[in-house]
């Protein structure tokens, strides 16, 4: 696996970036990661 | 097998002026399978890497607050407390725990129990130390630290077998530091200074008691707190 950096930016990010949207839902942890495992083969 | 990991320092900030400056860092991923890889284990790690890795991703650092975003999961931490929140954008759903240790120990969970006995059967080997290369990564002076990592799985219903992996990456120098502030910004130690969380202690509880050399070489590797990966 190779992860390089592609681009970097000192621009001002908006706070809203680090809040949780208001239209989700709260669901148990278990649940999400479900969703990784269970991508499509 | 061997598998090599390359990683590219965040070379961050080549125009910013202020330690407090926001940080943006987006990546490329690619992954291949060595062709000499046995084909039961190629196909495991193409369906396993292969399937889940995504091949863009994501880091904005402000303050002490991280959003990343990887794949079909999308994190927010916040270094101050150790809050760590998940979000699926497709379902929009999101999960929060209030701690990395929370973070780990629900993983754990999720594993099944004859995986975490499998794994604690196996024995590690660690070893890091810098490969003598240099190199000037977007202006930013960073040297090569190649951490080989060798797991050898015992005999069992499965013939024995040992996989070695090799990570190269790619730290900043000190000079890099003093040159360029605003990469403590992605310095991780913040957590653990934060909230006395301790990343190695986590890593070897999972891997068993052998892997006490491992926590011992990952410290000494990253006791600077300078920036790596990511």
């Amino acid at each position: 696996m190779s992860t390089e950096l592609d681009s970097f930016s000192s621009d001002p990010i908006a706070d809203s970036v680090f809040a949780v949207p208001p239209d989700y839902t709260a669901a148990p942890f278990a649940d999400l990661m479900k969703e990784v495992t269970a991508v499509k083969r | 097998m061997q598998t090599r990991h390359f990683f590219l320092l965040p070379a961050a900030l080549l125009f910013a002026h202020s330690a407090s400056a926001d940080l943006t860092l987006r990546y490329k991923s690619t992954f291949t399978v060595n062709p000499n890889a046995p084909p039961m284990i190629a196909d495991a790690m193409k369906q396993g890497f292969g399937a889940t890795m995504s091949p863009e991703s994501a880091n904005y650092i402000k303050g002490d607050k991280v959003f990343s975003t990887q794949g079909p999961l999308s994190s927010m931490m916040e270094m101050a407390t150790g809050k760590v929140t998940l979000l699926h954008p497709p379902t929009k759903r999101y999960a929060t725990v209030d701690s990395p240790g929370e973070f780990v120990a629900q993983m754990n969970a999720l594993l099944p129990a004859a995986a975490n006995q499998s794994l604690s059967g196996m024995q590690f080997d660690i070893k890091a130390q810098k490969s003598g290369k240099a190199a000037v990564i977007h202006d930013l002076p960073a040297e090569e630290l190649v951490i080989t990592m060798t797991i050898e799985a015992p005999a069992g219903p499965a013939p024995p077998m040992q996989i070695r992996v090799e990570m190269h990456m790619w730290m900043a120098t000190q000079e890099a530091m003093t040159r360029f502030p605003e990469l403590k910004q992605a310095d991780r130690g913040k957590l653990t200074a934060n909230t006395s969380f301790d990343p190695f202690s986590a890593l070897t509880r999972t891997f068993g008691a052998s892997s006490e050399k491992m926590r011992a070489i990952l410290e000494q590797a990253f006791k600077t707190g300078r920036p790596a990966s990511r």
